[in-house]
């Protein structure tokens, strides 16, 4: 081993963090994905079928990955924007015009949310035809409906933000279509609005359901979603052709000697 | 069955790490073209050309930075001044028009920023965005031609003088030489204070008396130079300095539309007529907004305007506006002053003097002489003196009002009730207070001018007839009067007789002498002589005619008449 590597990694700093040494053997690589938090969301066993591209087409990770590139461009967007009447629509137009990179931030932030909203869709279809809904998934896939209704809702109330026309008038459309759900559709309606009409109260809450509400419920629901997956065994694999053994079962009941953990 | 583990060789590590290598360097180009167009951007080059013309020049640069004039409580953020630099602190530079100072206005460009008077997007830093040509964006630029449109943004009052007293002052002016002393318009030498906006700034009431002061007390100048004015000759200098604002053009466009009637129709800030739709916002209209399928060329609001202008039903199919038979000059004028009705939304500290004094001090915006009320609201159908119209978009022939023989018999109070009440149902509105909006004062003025129009005084005491039959009447009246006025005086291109405001301003004398005189000029002839093969009426007859006639009044025509 030469000899820098070993002296950034011989030290106890390091290895306070790091617990393993270089993924060299099956013993450290199986530690490399043990010991690391973001690794640890996989099952113990990934088997090659279930990381194959034409699997999944990664629709799941690549959602997720739509995620972040929103959390982060939308976190730097909040820097430059005030949540009122008639700030708000000034301060898009100060981040189209003299905010360095002002407008690339603001595509980044929509296009990625039309993706997420693209691949959240396809990866439920992927889902569905795999029929990967089926037991013991169910309850995996009523989370993945609701993260794919925060989704949608995450796209409605981010609408309304930017304050121009095609906002007011796709929010009033909005409301008042909440406004038909039978008996407390009124109410529904004054409730997202904070009032009668869309002002600076439906702009506010908007904003709060926007940046904080929504997103933290979809955060919580994805640690969930994702949990379960491995809770559930993994990806689903259907039987293989000639194989006896379908897909791994869930993991109180490991087939022995299929599972390394440590 | 052994287990093998899957070695980092099955899965191609090799090739993935070059993948990702690859994706990575395009992954950072694609992010790199973000601040490169924020450093590219068309302001930062504007301001290079700037420098670099300044230092060729010898004078010191700028610091590459976003200029913008901020007026919080206009709710203006001007950014304009990034690219014309001429106009920002930095001072003008000559070589590049871009760079150029603000033509002279009676404002400072930097007290009110750009877009107020110009439109356009003011916090824009693009070219294109800036100046309004962006989609969605509702305020273009005004174009340079009608940049005193802009005007309208404040001043909605500007106040159109009487063209009688504005004229024989403009040539007083001159006559008196105040131009030895003073500017106007270009126009005059000496160092005494520029009079081009005199009309906006305002000026001392008493300049006279204080210029005679200056006289007397001995200046050398001024004692071979100056001289006392009789009053009459006063109020006309002073109707010319008071329409001097800095803005030529518009007050001639919105003298030419207080000339041609236009209000007749149309209101304006709350005054005119109801037949056309209201104009107090025409000039911030968006195009998105409007029909261009009848229109030819740039879909924009002037073109719109003018063609409208040339042929108002092409443009807005099954409009009632006539085709006025504007010149060229007109039209255009016509579509500035229409782009300067701009409705403001300025909050009232910064409201000006105009606008003051017609919101607040119920001041009209025009001279309240009759000539130039009758211009403004009577000029459209009735014709600039009077002479009475037709188009060919209505059937109907409006009444020439400025006939000497309708004068002749039509008292003061036929007139004043007429105007007043107007005929409901007809084109013809109520100007009262309560409806279009005119004084008795104002009305007395527009029944003098008539008067002025055709010489001499209205017959006193014409004859009324007598002993007429409604009977007798009606097979005449079927006769001779029917054919224009309609078998129940409904009214075809001649007045509606059967109108309960006519029956209740015209007397039987009034009705009966109309018959006999005729209107000369008009298609009414006069039946009191023979004419053409018609035998002419005897008063007797006239009576008759009258008693049918009173009788259209009652619940709507001959009909109803009682037969016994």
């Amino acid at each position: 081993m030469p000899r820098l590597p070993a002296a950034l990694t011989k030290n106890r700093v390091f290895r306070s963090v790091v617990r393993h040494g270089f993924p060299n053997s099956n013993r450290n690589r199986s530690l490399a994905v043990f010991t690391n938090f973001f690794l640890h969301i996989h099952p113990v066993k990934v088997r090659l079928r279930a990381i194959a591209f034409r699997r999944t087409f990664y629709l799941g990770g690549l959602s997720a990955a739509a995620f972040f590139i929103l959390t982060v461009t939308g976190i730097l967007l909040m820097f430059y924007y005030r949540p009122s009447v008639p700030e708000a629509y000034e301060d898009m137009k100060d981040l189209e015009f003299v905010v360095s990179a002002g407008v690339f931030l603001r595509n980044l932030h929509r296009w990625a949310a039309h993706t997420m909203v693209a691949l959240v869709f396809l990866h439920m279809v992927r889902v569905f035809f795999a029929g990967a809904y089926r037991p013991p998934r169910e309850f995996n896939w009523v989370i993945g409906v609701v993260l794919f209704l925060l989704t949608l809702l995450l796209s409605f109330t981010g609408y309304l933000l930017p304050w121009d026309q095609l906002a007011y008038w796709a929010i009033t459309v909005g409301t008042n279509m909440v406004k038909a759900v039978p008996s407390i559709g009124d109410d529904l309606r004054f409730l997202l609005l904070g009032g009668n009409a869309i002002g600076e109260a439906a702009l506010l809450r908007f904003y709060v359901l926007h940046c904080v509400v929504l997103p933290l419920a979809l955060i919580v629901l994805i640690a969930m979603h994702i949990w379960r997956v491995r809770k559930d065994g993994g990806v689903y694999l259907p039987p293989e052709e000639g194989a006896g053994g379908g897909e791994p079962g869930p993991e109180s009941g490991e087939e022995a000697g299929e599972v390394r953990r440590e | 069955m052994t287990q093998r583990w899957t070695q980092p060789g099955d899965l191609g590590v090799t090739r993935l790490l070059w993948t990702f290598a690859v994706l990575s360097l395009v992954f950072l180009g694609a992010l790199s073209i973000a601040p490169a167009k924020s450093y590219l951007s068309e302001w930062r080059e504007a301001q290079g050309r700037y420098n670099a013309l300044a230092a060729s020049s010898g004078r010191a640069g700028i610091e590459p930075a976003i200029q913008q004039v901020w007026k919080p409580r206009l709710g203006v953020v001007d950014r304009c001044t990034s690219c014309h630099l001429g106009m920002s602190a930095a001072g003008p530079a000559s070589g590049e028009a871009l760079f150029e100072a603000h033509p002279p206005v009676p404002h400072d460009p930097q007290d009110f920023g750009c877009t107020l008077c110009h439109g356009g997007q003011g916090r824009a830093t693009k070219r294109d965005a800036a100046h309004g040509l962006a989609k969605h964006w509702d305020e273009p630029l005004l174009e340079r031609r009608h940049f005193e449109a802009g005007c309208g943004a404040c001043h909605t009052h500007l106040r159109v003088p009487s063209r009688r007293l504005e004229a024989r002052g403009e040539d007083l002016f001159r006559r008196y030489d105040c131009v030895a002393c003073h500017r106007s318009e270009g126009v005059g030498r000496g160092s005494g204070p520029d009079l081009s906006s005199a009309g906006m700034r305002g000026f001392a009431a008493d300049w006279h008396a204080a210029h005679l002061t200056r006289r007397e007390l001995g200046e050398k100048e001024w004692v071979a130079s100056y001289g006392p004015i009789p009053p009459e000759d006063l109020a006309a200098i002073d109707e010319y300095l008071r329409s001097r604002v800095g803005a030529r053009r518009l007050m001639e466009a919105k003298a030419l539309a207080h000339r041609l009637g236009c209000r007749g129709c149309h209101k304006v800030n709350g005054v005119g007529g109801d037949d056309g739709p209201d104009l107090t916002r025409m000039g911030r209209r968006s195009a998105a907004d409007l029909e261009f399928s009848g229109v030819s060329g740039e879909r924009t609001l002037p073109n719109w305007l003018l063609q409208h202008f040339f042929d108002p039903g092409r443009v807005v199919p099954g409009s009632q506006m006539p085709d006025l038979g504007l010149s060229a000059a007109q039209a255009e004028l016509l579509t500035l002053y229409m782009l300067s009705l701009r409705a403001p939304e300025v909050p009232q500290a910064f409201w000006p003097d105009d606008r003051v004094r017609a919101l607040r001090l119920g001041q009209r915006e025009l001279a309240t002489d009759g000539e130039s009320l009758f211009g403004a609201f009577c000029a459209g159908c009735h014709g600039e003196r009077g002479e009475g119209r037709r188009y060919g978009t209505l059937n109907v022939a409006f009444p020439a009002i400025g006939n000497a023989d309708f004068l002749a018999v039509a008292s003061d109070d036929f007139l004043r009730k007429t105007i007043a009440r107007g005929r409901p149902g007809r084109r013809m509105p109520a100007w009262g207070l309560k409806d279009g909006g005119l004084t008795a004062r104002e009305i007395d003025a527009i029944v003098l001018y008539l008067r002025s129009l055709a010489p001499g005084t209205p017959i006193a005491d014409l004859p009324a007839p007598a002993g007429g039959s409604a009977e007798h009447g009606k097979p005449l009246f079927e006769r001779s009067c029917a054919g224009c006025h309609g078998q129940k005086g409904e009214g075809r291109e001649a007045p509606a007789l059967a109108n309960p405001e006519f029956q209740a301003a015209a007397t039987d004398a009034y009705i009966a002498a109309t018959v006999l005189r005729g209107r000369a000029g008009t298609s009414m002839r006069h039946f009191g002589k023979p004419m053409l093969g018609f035998a002419a009426l005897d008063p007797a007859e006239v009576a008759d005619i009258v008693a049918h006639v009173r009788t259209l009044g009652r619940s709507g025509g001959a009909e109803s008449t009682p037969k016994e």
